[in-house]
C-alpha cells in the first residue's frame, strides 16, 4: 500500500470513527429523563437546604443521585428493548459524583478561609461546571445553555440574599434550569 | 527486494484483529454505549448480517466483545458488549493511525 493510500484509509478511518462517536455522545448526552430527575432533586434540595442548612446537603443527595443513577438505568435498559441500543448512565454519575466531592470542599474551604461568598456560591458552581463540561462532552446544547445560566443565577441570588437562603435558591435556580434542559427536544438521533 | 517496516513505525502497531472498517466501526458503536443489539449495529454500519456476524466473532474470539444470545418475547436477540480488552484495542488502533497521518505529513517525529 503507497503512502498516499496509507494516509487517505487512516484519515477516512479516522473521519468515520468520529461521526460515529459524536453520535454516541450525543445519544449518551441526551438522557432527558436524568435531567429532568436532577432538576426536580436540586428544587427538593432548595427546601432541604431552608430545613435543615447548607451543611447537610450531602445526606440527601448523594443518596438521591444513586437512586436517579438506578431508575436511568432501569430506564435505559427497558429502551434498549425497543431501540436496540442501551446509553450508558455513567458519564452523568461521574459529572454529578464529582460536583458532590468537589462541592462540599469548596464549601469547606471557603468556611476556613473565611470566605463566605466561596461557601455559599462555590457549591453551586461546582454542580453547573460539572454537568456545562457533560453538556459538551455529550454535544446536548440544552444543557450548555442550562449551565452557562446557572452562575448568573447564583450571582443575582447573591446580591440578595445569603447563608442558607442563597444557597437554597441556587439550588431552586439550577434546578429549574435543569427542568428545562430536560424539556428540550431530543436531537440525540440526527 | 522484500519491504520490511522501519522499527518503531505506526504500522506495526495495527492490530490485525481490529484492523478492519467494520470491526473498528463496531468497536467505535460499543465504546459509547453500554450494549448494543445485532439489528442496531447493522444498521448503523450499513452491513449484511453474514458479514457483521463473521466480524462479530472474530472480536470475541479475540476477546474484544462479549457476545450475548437472549430470547426476547418470541425471538432470539444478541445482545453485544465491549470488553476492557476491546477499549484498550480501539484507543491503541486510532493512536496508531493519528501517529501514521503525522508521520506521514512529515510534520512529527516518528513515534510522536
Amino acid at each position: 500500500m503507497s503512502a498516499v493510500t496509507d494516509r487517505l484509509t487512516a484519515e477516512l478511518t479516522l473521519i468515520e470513527l468520529g461521526v460515529l462517536r459524536d453520535r454516541n455522545r450525543r445519544r449518551a448526552g441526551a438522557l432527558r429523563f436524568t435531567s429532568r430527575a436532577l432538576g426536580v432533586l436540586h428544587v427538593a434540595t432548595a427546601g432541604w437546604v431552608l430545613l435543615a442548612g447548607r451543611h447537610r446537603v450531602v445526606v440527601v443527595y448523594a443518596p438521591a443521585l444513586l437512586v436517579i443513577a438506578v431508575l436511568t438505568a432501569l430506564r435505559q435498559r427497558r429502551a434498549a428493548r425497543v431501540d436496540g441500543v442501551q446509553a450508558p448512565v455513567t458519564p452523568w454519575l461521574a459529572a454529578a459524583g464529582a460536583a458532590l466531592v468537589v462541592a462540599p470542599a469548596l464549601s469547606l474551604l471557603g468556611r476556613s478561609l473565611d470566605l463566605p461568598l466561596l461557601e455559599e456560591v462555590g457549591p453551586t458552581l461546582a454542580f453547573a461546571l460539572a454537568y456545562h463540561l457533560l453538556g459538551w462532552w455529550g454535544r446536548n446544547r440544552a444543557l450548555i445553555l442550562a449551565t452557562a445560566a446557572m452562575p448568573v443565577v447564583s450571582l443575582l441570588a447573591a446580591t440578595v440574599t445569603g447563608g442558607d437562603a442563597l444557597v437554597a435558591a441556587q439550588f431552586a435556580g439550577s434546578g429549574v434550569l435543569l427542568l428545562l434542559a430536560g424539556l428540550a427536544p431530543d436531537r440525540s438521533h440526527p | 527486494m522484500s519491504e520490511r517496516p522501519v522499527a518503531g513505525h505506526p504500522i506495526q502497531r495495527l492490530d490485525d484483529d481490529v484492523h478492519q472498517r467494520v470491526r473498528l466501526g463496531v468497536l467505535t458503536v460499543l465504546a459509547g454505549v453500554a450494549r448494543a443489539d445485532f439489528a442496531h449495529l447493522k444498521a448503523t454500519l450499513a452491513v449484511t448480517d453474514g458479514n457483521l456476524g463473521r466480524h462479530l466473532e472474530a472480536l470475541e474470539r479475540a476477546g474484544h466483545v462479549e457476545i450475548t444470545k437472549v430470547i426476547d418475547g418470541r425471538r432470539p436477540r444478541t445482545w453485544v458488549r465491549i470488553t476492557r480488552q476491546g477499549r484498550h484495542a480501539l484507543r491503541r488502533e486510532v493512536e496508531a493511525l493519528r501517529e501514521l497521518i503525522a508521520g506521514l505529513d512529515g510534520a512529527a517525529e516518528p513515534g510522536d
